[in-house]
């Protein structure tokens, strides 16, 4: 499959490049890049946490990264961009184990380590066998929906679950760039047809310790992670994405065809040693997606219906039936045949460096609809992590002044579901010291919710204080 | 002698009432020939330049620089869109402006393009002491009713009222309008409470038959800051087309 890709992408390269006939010659490549430090303590002490366990003025997260991007155009019709970016101190943020889990965090109880990851590598050609056809070959990050950064449409770009619980600002709800061959048709004034085809399954990094996390909430003693895809081309994920204005709107209809990028449990086995497996099940999803404005009041929603696969989930444990065991084993769907996810946000600028945003979320990234059987068996409910689809109301309100020198944002998360409410407050500041060189302060704390009832509740004790530098050059 | 006097009173009374209306009139053509040679007719189908930005507050000078091409949309809003080359962290982050108001912001860092309520056209462009707005074609007219507070052999000086309804960020312009030119060549802007808080002094060249600005300094005289606007390698009517207003544009590296 690697390879067939592989020609695939050399062919369309060398068909682009043939009929890209040079109107402008090479620019010379740009060399950019980042470099940043980032580090967090835990504001109280929580020896029994259900994510963390550390002491108050402990080190949650310490990591220093160093970006560095080229990018150029050979014409004015191929241009190209590889970045690199370089991790120090990766490690353990939660405890060793056997997800396939992201060497992207770093806690102080490692020794000292370095990553190299290639976060992108890609090629566009501009008007690509035909007039208005541009290709984007190589790994990128997609284009896909409308919403900013709290999406329900985008699921070809997987969610960085790995940073996430880091509550590294940066990172919060970001998303990782894919191997695919991206097709971008612009018929003409705003209308747009999108082809993404990607050359691998993809999946969303984890944290490291992943597997000690998932142990504290489904005691095991081993955990099989299976991929269950045929490797084959016809069986990568895809997606088709129209788009256009009308009525002074962008709207956008997608459909998305491929695995969910997150590993759900599909069955467990209590036998003599208890076991679970984890899968990545596959999904087509139907998005819908807007963008508008009124009276200077910007909003936008997203909608997705997604369709999981027909898969059975079991749960497999020992019966005594006269001298010996038998193996009992309970068979249920696992999913509903479909259930709906949405976001819907605004957002204003009052003027005089002051701004808010807010958004309404039912469905988090990780939430999935369950059948009832799966509900029962596992446990699944609403305000856990997998568990049932929840509402989250997120907002922000940030004052900017001494010409944008200074910023003050205070974001807050409200969870709610029928399980109960948790609220997280996320206040920062950030001072831009110099040109592209700038220093962030915050803090992540959970004020109020139920420790084992709310997703967020659970990091009640968790509160955490950052710091963080960033350079661009 | 009595019928004498009413015909001459009658004569000045007319004269006394005519008078405003034909200044209101004359302020109204000279505002229209602003607006048609900012942004009308008159005014190049399409620019391109290389901007330099210089914001000076007191010892503190920091210069960016910005890609901009600008397509006339007579009688609407001009399509913007603007590519920033300095400094390096928004470097290559785009900015798209069409005619019907809708903005759109390009993030290189997520490949992200999100669409931006108009109601950010308040705020500072690139910490500078220019509005969003402030960037905007003219089309004074539209938002502001016009009298002629003063002229004289160079120039007119135009009084400006902001309309009810409109949304503009000045309550209040005084505009000079150089008579050669028929272009602003000095404007004060005020705020909600009528004091004075920006003004702005214009520099302009002929190219190609047109006056085409070529800097525009604007004062805050609020923050006592100022920023400097140069309009460099100005190139005008290149037929720049309105595909080059578009996302696909956004988001591409453009050349040349």
């Amino acid at each position: 499959m690697k390879k067939t890709a592989m020609f695939l992408s050399v062919g369309l390269l060398a068909a682009s490049l043939a009929f890209a006939a040079e109107t402008t010659g090479p620019a010379a490549p740009e060399i950019t890049g980042r470099v940043r430090l980032f580090s967090s303590f835990y504001a109280a002490d929580n020896p029994d946490g259900a994510f963390f366990t550390h002491k108050a003025g402990q080190f949650a997260f310490r990591r220093a990264e160093v970006r560095l991007k080229l990018s150029g155009a050979v014409n004015d019709r191929v241009s190209y961009g590889v970045r690199f970016d370089a991790f120090s101190y990766p490690g353990d943020l939660l405890q060793a184990g056997q997800f396939p889990e992201s060497a992207f965090l770093g806690s102080p109880a490692s020794s000292e380590h370095f990553e190299l990851a290639l976060y992108e590598g890609w090629v566009k050609v501009g008007d690509f066998l035909i007039e208005g056809l541009d290709l984007t070959a190589g790994k990128q990050r997609i284009s896909w929906g409308t919403a900013d950064k709290i999406g329900v449409v985008d699921n070809l770009n997987p969610i960085d679950f790995a940073n996430f619980l880091s509550f590294d600002p940066d990172y919060f709800f970001e998303r990782r760039p894919q191997t695919a061959v991206n097709l971008e048709y612009y018929p003409g004034g705003s209308f747009k047809i999108q082809l993404v085809g990607l050359l691998q399954h993809q999946v969303s990094p984890l944290p490291f310790g992943y597997s000690g996390l998932v142990a504290k909430f489904f005691p095991m003693d081993e955990y099989l992670v299976t991929r269950g895809w045929d490797d084959t081309a016809i069986k990568t994920a895809w997606g088709a994405r129209v788009a256009g204005r009308a009525a002074g709107l962008d709207l956008g209809v997608s459909y998305y065809r491929g695995n969910l990028t997150l590993p759900y449990l599909r069955s467990m086995d209590a036998g003599l040693v208890a076991s679970g497996v984890f899968y990545y099940p596959r999904a087509g999803i139907l998005g819908l997606d807007l963008a508008g404005e009124a009276g200077g009041l910007g909003y936008w929603a997203e909608a997705a219906y997604v369709m999981p696969e027909k898969i059975d989930g079991s749960v497999s444990f020992p019966i005594w039936i006269g001298d010996g065991p038998v193996i009992y084993t309970k068979t249920f769907p696992l999913f509903e045949e479909g259930f709906w996810k949405y976001v819907a946000g605004a957002d204003y600028n009052f003027g005089g460096g002051f701004s808010v945003n807010i958004q309404f979320l039912h469905g988090f990234f990780d939430e999935v609809d369950y059948n009832a059987g799966a509900e029962d068996t596992f446990g699944f409910r609403k305000g856990m992590f997998f568990g049932e689809p929840g509402n989250y109301v997120l907002g922000r309100a940030e004052y900017k002044f001494a010409r944008d020198t200074v910023k003050l944002k205070f974001g807050g998360l409200f969870e709610t579901t029928s399980n109960g409410s948790a609220f997280v407050i996320m206040p920062e500041a950030e001072f831009r010291v110099a040109d592209a060189f700038n220093v962030v302060c915050g803090a992540f704390a959970a004020v109020s919710g139920d420790r084992e009832k709310t997703k967020f509740g659970a990091f009640r004790d968790d509160g955490q204080i950052y710091l963080g530098f960033k350079l661009d050059f | 002698m009595k019928r004498t006097s009413l015909i001459l009173a009658s004569v000045l009374l007319l004269i006394a009432a005519s008078a405003p209306a034909a200044a209101a009139e004359d302020a109204a053509a000279v505002l229209a020939g602003v607006d048609e040679r900012t942004g009308g007719t008159l005014a190049p189908k399409d620019m391109q330049s290389n901007m330099v930005m210089t914001i000076t507050q007191g010892s503190s000078v920091k210069v960016r620089e910005i890609r901009a091409w600008t397509r006339n949309n007579a009688g609407k809003n001009d399509d913007r869109l603007m590519k920033f080359v300095s400094p390096a962290d928004v470097r290559d982050v785009g900015f798209l402006v069409l005619s019907d108001d809708s903005m759109y912001i390009y993030l290189p860092e997520f490949h992200r393009t999100r669409r931006i309520a108009s109601s950010n056209r308040k705020d500072s462009f690139m910490s500078s002491d220019f509005s969003y707005d402030d960037l905007g074609t003219g089309e004074y007219a539209r938002s502001y009713e016009p009298a002629l507070q003063e002229e004289n052999a160079g120039a007119w000086v135009l009084d400006l009222k902001r309309k009810a309804g409109s949304d503009k960020l000045y309550s209040r312009i005084v505009m000079t309008v150089d008579k050669r030119m028929h272009m602003p060549v000095k404007t004060e802007m005020y705020d909600e409470a009528g004091r004075l808080w920006k003004s702005a002094e214009q520099a302009y060249a002929s190219i190609d038959g047109y006056w085409v600005m070529t800097a525009v300094k604007m004062t805050d005289h609020k923050k006592g800051s100022s920023t400097t606007l140069e309009f460099k390698d100005m190139k005008v009517d290149k037929g720049v087309g309105a595909d080059l207003f578009t996302e696909r544009s956004l988001v591409r590296k453009i050349q040349g």
